[in-house]
């Protein structure tokens, strides 16, 4: 992890009418981190994650994204940015190939860099021998992992992922996870968002704890089971954490997702 | 070009494209026919006998034959009835029309059988009588035709109007794109991309220029042959049927565009286009229609059909350029308007 801030918020806060979804928020990411954003639905995870990429647009408040301002220079932004949503978004009538040739050359890739991007990105995600299929065929792992390779052919250097392992088999789960810690290895930085508690356990370096569109605790993992014990042998889980400081359970919002 | 090439993919992987095709055929051939003897009642003529007389020193009677001659000329036999009750003649028989020369013009009496004919008489008679005061110097021209305007068949019609129509009908394939757009929620990667909405704009509006052309180019390649329709002048109709085509997908991705859902856009196309046929001549020919010409005037359909049935017909049309013309606004327009809608609908 390299000492240099790649996303840092000040302020930020969302507002739908009356509502306020993401309530002032301030923090700071480091380039090479696998930063974990933990809540439960509706703490104003997605919503966050929205306005880092330019969907939504701050009620107030300043995002910098690789030392930018976020308002003024989107274009610049966006072309580091790698987003994978929570829903899959590919083209089903497409072959996996093309859907990845399609979503990398908005990035500016062009000609013999864009098909050896779209290798890469096949390969990366273990689905190059099934380029020539139609994405439809696909089971739901095989679709999470082409909708990963649509959204990292231009090589961003800022992953986000939207609980890209939402109602997929424990293998596709397990091999998605491997790939985001190889990402990372490769120089990426990631921000995740999951409602699995284990998941961001496993693999994030820092991890955010968001409710009612709050940051309630920031820090890595052992930083975060000292905020509620300070018996340093405690077996305490994130879970726990996440009870004791929000004084809900997240599998409560989870819905049946929660394994 | 990727994301052109791509869209243009998942149009043409659409079996839809191939129902099209073969409604397209179907119905050209199936109102062809519907419609045959309505126009060939219009635009036939038939052989018939028509009588002719003076009335008492009548002014014209010095050009009895000189009329002859002209109706000879355009294959009409004519018979002098010195004295005659015409009513009479055309109500037996005797004759199917028959033409009262007076000094103040001419009264034209036929059966309701033979209208066109009767029409034509008139127009001879009326044409001979207008060039009295030249024969009378002795400048008449004795040989001279009178210029009818060679009438469509219903397959030739009928082929014209139904290539127009659908045409328009297809700008509703970039309901594919969109909707698996909307479906697969790819507008997320769109929006987090740095592509501009102008890129954006031709992903939609050149797959869909280039299948509606592909479409029309293969109906019109299987209508020619099975419905023998001759193309007199096929490089301004195919120009005309080219920049309609691209018209058409300029209108259909400024709808999709603009309206959030896609089966209210199809909705409110299909009503456009509805309209467009309606009172362009699309269902009953324009040659028959029963509205106001302002209605029809306002029917892009309505000058493309005319104009290409004229020139296929006639060899020329008044209407080329004015088409022409229309149907250039139409792209020039729906281009920059389109651009806009997709940059809303982004920021949408």
């Amino acid at each position: 992890m390299k000492d240099e801030t790649i996303l840092e918020f000040k302020g930020l806060s969302k507002k739908f009418g009356d509502k306020t979804v993401v309530d002032h928020i301030s923090l700071e990411i480091k380039e090479g981190e696998i930063f974990g954003l933990l809540g439960p639905n509706g703490a104003g995870k997605s919503t966050t994650l929205n306005m880092v990429c330019s969907l939504l647009k701050p009620t107030s408040g300043n995002i910098e994204i690789f030392g930018l301002n976020a308002s003024d220079n989107m274009k610049r932004i966006k072309n580091q940015i790698g987003y994978i949503p929570q829903e899959l978004a590919i083209h089903g009538n497409l072959k996996a190939w093309e859907n990845v040739e399609l979503f990398t050359s908005l990035y500016g890739i062009k000609g013999k860099d864009l098909k050896t991007a779209i290798d890469e990105s096949l390969e990366f995600v273990g689905l190059l021998d099934k380029r020539k299929d139609y994405a439809k065929n696909f089971s739901g792992g095989m679709k999470r992992r082409l909708n990963i390779a649509c959204a990292i052919g231009h090589k961003p250097r800022l992953m986000i992922f939207d609980e890209p392992t939402v109602g997929i088999d424990p293998q596709s789960r397990n091999f998605i996870l491997e790939k985001i810690v190889d990402a990372n290895k490769r120089g990426a930085t990631i921000i995740y968002t999951s409602h699995y508690m284990e998941e961001v356990e496993a693999i994030c370096t820092r991890i955010a704890i968001m409710d009612n569109g709050r940051i309630i605790a920031v820090g890595t993992r052992d930083e975060l089971v000292r905020l509620v014990t300070d018996d340093p042998n405690s077996n305490i889980s994130l879970e726990e954490v996440f009870l004791t400081l929000t004084g809900k359970k997240l599998r409560d919002y989870a819905g049946g997702d929660y394994l | 070009m990727t994301l052109i090439k791509n869209n243009l993919k998942l149009l043409l992987r659409c079996k839809v494209l191939i129902l099209i095709v073969i409604v397209m055929v179907m119905v050209t051939g199936l109102l062809s026919a519907v419609f045959k003897d309505l126009m060939t009642d219009s635009f036939e003529l038939k052989e018939c006998k028509v009588g002719y007389t003076f009335s008492s020193e009548c002014k014209y009677e010095p050009l009895k034959s000189v009329i002859e001659t002209v109706f000879e000329d355009n294959d009409i036999d004519l018979i002098y009835y010195p004295q005659a009750d015409a009513e009479k003649l055309v109500g037996n028989g005797a004759a199917d029309v028959f033409i009262s020369i007076n000094d103040e013009g001419c009264t034209v009496y036929s059966d309701k059988e033979y209208k066109n004919e009767s029409g034509l008489v008139k127009m001879i008679a009326y044409s001979i009588i207008s060039q009295s005061v030249g024969v009378q110097s002795g400048n008449f021209a004795n040989e001279y035709e009178i210029a009818v305007d060679p009438m469509p068949d219903s397959e030739l019609y009928y082929t014209i109007a139904y290539t127009v129509y659908f045409i328009w009908c297809a700008m509703i394939v970039l309901g594919v794109v969109i909707s698996s757009e909307r479906k697969n929620r790819i507008g997320l990667r769109y929006r987090c991309s740095p592509a501009s909405s102008i890129k954006r704009y031709f992903g939609y509006f050149v797959p869909t220029s280039t299948v509606i052309i592909l479409l029309i180019a293969v109906s019109v390649a299987i209508c020619t042959p099975l419905y023998s329709i001759s193309w007199n002048e096929p490089l301004l109709s195919f120009v005309i049927l080219l920049l309609g085509c691209i018209a058409s997908a300029a209108v259909g991705t400024v709808i999709f565009s603009l309206i959030k859902n896609v089966i209210v856009s199809i909705a409110v196309e299909y009503c456009l286009i509805m309209y467009f046929g309606f009172f362009g001549g699309a269902f009953a020919s324009y040659m028959h229609a029963s509205f106001a010409d302002g209605l029809r005037e306002t029917s892009p359909i309505y000058y493309m059909i005319r104009s290409i049935v004229e020139l296929n017909t006639m060899g020329q049309s008044d209407y080329t350029a004015t088409t022409l013309i229309l149907l250039c606004a139409i792209i020039v327009v729906c281009i920059p308007l389109g651009m806009i809608a997709v940059k809303l609908r982004g920021e949408r």
